[in-house]
């Protein structure tokens, strides 16, 4: 597992992920962390440029794979409409849900 | 409803006077602030002399109409701006015919400060200092309101039918 | 319906203004985010998982053809050309962006809408009847005082900081189409023995974690003075409504904790000193509202019988339309819940042929439902062929209305950020398991109600069938309650064993309904009047055994 920082765009409340240098509406830029995340986190969280900044986990890969179906969703788009799918297509989890509107 | 004198004071003071307790209250009243001591709900009892008392959230604001023949300022505290069981006891005090000052102290905000003119406060002791500019606006954005309060605003359904 | 004066324009547009000097206060970083989230949220401007989601308020779910076209557009210009109509009649848009909602609020204003106190720990958009005005079984339109009420609880000075949210909704018939007793105050409108209007109260019902039925706790408050009683049921849970732990804090706590009684107690005791103080309305203002909800121009001369020689056209109508109290006229219900859709859903272009139909067929005025559905009201009967011609050919006319595809669903995790799990795909795989409409029918009415964690924003308390999503170690979990209902007969459905996946959860639902089509007495008996006949058991037996 890795970790990466996320948060959502103030102006605009997009998704963005922690490229290393900056902000990335592609999960696929986000950079796995080292030892200096937390304090990463604290330096984002203390100066309120964007809103509601956390570390999640994810499997390494390109892009990564979050581990929780809530960060996939934040990655990826809603499950339930492909045309919104987010950075890299296909979404890991739209199965189903196409399966189901078959 | 917004007191366009009101308004105009503020606008002119933009540095009210301070008082003793607190680095800057705002006033809408021509007397003289009281100065004396403020005694917290539970030491005030019937057979206290004290003319002014602060009221905690958890206060039952209607134990004091009593006495408010003596009471000259009543501090409503607000130790969370979210927290607005403040706005009833104060609406509470003005309808049972309070006139004295009656503070809003604490986590006083510049977006909640109609609110509490409407209820009936008439000063404010914010703990984090607020722009005059900006109260003078807020106090004056809104053109009508559209149910009684504590303050003398008509209602729109007054208006309406004259 | 209700159309605003220069006093209500006024006071929203002043919103409007304020807004945009919030958010321009927060863009240069004068405010901090802290300070800025609570001045958002009263303005219906939340942050979900994928951008800022906008709720804008649909009063008493009535709505005119011109707003629900501005509605569409935009979807269009500022989202991602689609809306997602929810069970308190109100409209969201899930991807809005910061910068352009003041704009987004400027033209809601322009056609008297408006996102005030959509959220937040105020009095929140009123509900009503969908039918109100058209329902043959009403005493009369609750919806002037619905309006009465949305006026007197915007910018209420004293009601904006309450210990939660605040949820009112307003009836005028025994048939309850709004839920009264899941609401914080429930109004029903009556008359009593004298024939005089009134309003029967419930206090502290609701749904979420907790899920309270409201008691009533006045038969009776004279349509004179309802404002004012409202006003000591809001003091007394202003003043004693818990603040110390957040899901304690709505008003059912308060009722169930002090009791009906102590708590009517307090309210008859308080309102005692407010109703000197002329709080209420005059009657004039009521008549004033009410005349702007005078029945439309009715055609006495419009024919009362349908042409049903086309099948897919009869099949509709016997689902999809209510007795209206005028001859000649029939109540339309537009489903939102196609086979395979996401329940509620509509997108830009749905929502500009709905606002044109309505123009052409319905007076210019449309219905939220509280099941997500949307309502023409006033449909001549002879023109319900050519309504319902066009309606099919925009996948808008699926007859399925109460029937099991016709789920009500919250977003759940694919938009909610407080989500545990997904509600929609859940959805989505019972309606297309149950696709087929001869199956459908035989079911007959069957509520399926879905949400996505324990909020129950998509009233899984109240479905006779319930679904709730729960987080396991992780993985989304589904849970099954079977008994509930929103209706006059409220009751809470209760959970019946363990959890699911989502296919598990699926199989479930069939074996439930099945063992439900074994057991009834006859095709009439409903799947709640067999639960409630049978109890539990033998769906335990079916699901687990
Ligand atoms: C997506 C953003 C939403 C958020 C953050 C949200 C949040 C909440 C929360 C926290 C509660 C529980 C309140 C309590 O128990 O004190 C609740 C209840 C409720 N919400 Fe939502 N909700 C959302 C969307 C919706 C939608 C889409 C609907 C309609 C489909 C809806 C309708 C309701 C209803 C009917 C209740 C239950 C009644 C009540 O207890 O007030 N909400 N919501
Ligand atoms: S029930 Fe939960 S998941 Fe569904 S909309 Fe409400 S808060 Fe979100």
């Amino acid at each position: 597992m890795i970790r990466l920082l996320t948060a959502n765009d103030t102006l605009t409340g997009d998704v963005i992920w922690w490229t290393g240098k900056g902000w990335s509406l592609n999960l696929a830029d986000a950079v796995a962390l080292g030892a200096e995340g937390d304090a990463l986190l604290a330096e984002t969280v203390a100066a309120e440029n964007v809103n509601d900044p956390n570390i999640i986990e994810a499997e390494a890969g390109t892009p990564p794979r979050p581990r929780t179906m809530r960060e996939r969703i934040r990655g990826f788009g809603p499950t339930v409409r492909a045309d919104l799918a987010r950075a890299a297509a296909p979404h890991p989890d739209q199965k189903l849900a196409q399966a189901g509107a078959a | 409803m917004v007191d366009v004198q009101d308004s105009v004071k503020l606008a002119q003071n933009p540095h009210p006077r301070a008082t003793s307790a607190h680095a800057a209250v705002l006033r809408w009243r021509d007397d003289a602030a009281f100065d004396g001591p403020v005694v917290a709900f539970a030491d005030f009892g019937a057979d206290s002399n004290a003319a002014a008392v602060r009221v905690d959230p958890a206060d039952d604001a209607r134990a004091l109409v009593p006495h408010l023949a003596r009471l000259r300022l009543i501090e409503v505290s607000f130790p969370k701006y979210r927290d607005g069981r403040g706005y009833s006891a104060a609406r509470i005090l003005r309808e049972a015919g309070y006139t004295g000052e009656l503070r809003a102290a604490g986590d006083v905000l510049v977006d909640q400060i109609n609110f509490m003119r409407r209820v009936g406060f008439d000063s404010f002791a914010p703990a984090k200092p607020l722009n005059p500019d900006d109260v003078a606006a807020a106090l004056a954005r809104f053109p009508h309101v559209y149910q009684k309060a504590a303050d003398a605003a008509a209602p729109v359904w007054a208006l309406r039918h004259g | 319906m209700y159309r605003y004066d220069t006093y209500d324009q006024a006071l929203v547009d002043a919103r409007v203004d304020e807004f945009r000097d919030q958010v321009e206060r927060r863009l240069r970083h004068e405010i901090t985010e802290d300070q800025f989230k609570p001045l958002r949220l009263m303005n219906g401007l939340y942050l979900q998982l994928h951008a800022y989601m906008l709720r804008v308020a649909i009063p008493y779910g009535t709505l005119s053809g011109t707003q629900m076209r501005i509605l569409g557009g935009i979807a269009r210009k500022y989202d991602r050309g689609y809306g997602h109509f929810t069970t308190r009649q109100n409209i969201q848009y899930n991807w809005i962006k910061l910068e352009q909602a003041p704009d987004l609020l400027a033209e809601l204003a322009a056609v008297e809408m408006h996102a005030i106190q959509t959220s937040g720990n105020c009095i929140r958009n009123i509900s009503s009847d969908q039918f109100a005005g058209s329902a043959a079984d009403e005493v009369a339109d609750p919806r002037p005082y619905a309006e009465l009420l949305r006026q007197w609880s915007s910018f209420h000075p004293e009601f904006s900081f309450l210990p939660r949210k605040f949820k009112i909704a307003v009836t005028a018939s025994d048939h309850d189409r709004a839920a009264v007793k899941l609401h914080d105050i429930g109004l029903q409108l009556h008359r009593n023995a004298a024939g005089e209007l009134g309003f029967r109260v419930f206090v502290g019902g609701g749904m979420g974690r907790t899920p309270f039925i409201a008691p009533v706790i006045r038969e009776f408050i004279p349509v004179s003075q309802y404002l004012s009683y409202c006003e000591a049921i809001l003091r007394v849970y202003n003043r004693y409504g818990r603040r110390d732990n957040i899901y304690k804090a709505r008003i059912k706590i308060l009722v169930h904790e002090i009791g009906a009684e102590e708590f009517t107690r307090q309210v008859e005791a308080e309102w005692a000193l407010l109703e000197p103080l002329a709080l209420d309305a005059p009657a004039a203002e009521y008549e004033r509202i009410k005349a702007q909800f005078a029945p439309p121009a009715y055609d006495a001369a419009a024919p009362d019988s349908i042409d049903r020689s086309d099948p897919d056209f009869a099949v509709w109508v016997d689902h999809n339309i209510a007795a209206h109290k005028v001859p000649g006229y029939a109540i339309v219900t537009i489903s939102l819940k196609p086979v395979g859709g996401i329940p509620g859903d509509a997108s830009a272009e749905q929502m500009e042929l709905i606002a044109d139909l309505a123009a052409k067929y319905s007076f210019d005025e449309i219905r939220v439902t509280h099941s997500q559905n949307l309502v023409l009201a006033d449909v001549r009967k002879d023109q319900l062929h050519a309504l319902w011609s066009a309606l099919n050919a925009a996948d808008l006319a699926t007859p399925n209305l109460d029937l099991v595809t016709d789920i009500i669903a919250c977003p759940g995790l694919d938009y909610c950020a407080l989500a545990n799990a997904r509600s929609i795909p859940v959805a989505q795989s019972i309606a297309v398991r149950f696709a087929n409409l001869d199956r459908q029918h035989d079911i007959g009415e069957l509520k399926i109600k879905i949400s996505g964690c324990i909020n129950a924003c998509g009233h899984h308390h109240a479905g006779h069938i319930g679904i709730l999503g729960v987080d396991r170690k992780g993985e989304e979990s589904y849970q099954l309650s079977l008994g509930g209902s929103g209706a006059e007969d409220t009751s809470l459905a209760k959970i019946l064993g363990p959890g699911f996946s989502e296919e598990g959860v699926v199989d479930a639902v069939e074996k439930v309904i099945e063992a439900y089509r074994s057991l009834r007495l006859n095709p009439q008996e409903r799947f709640l009047d067999a639960y409630r006949r049978v109890g539990a058991e033998p769906f335990k037996e079916a699901v687990y055994g």
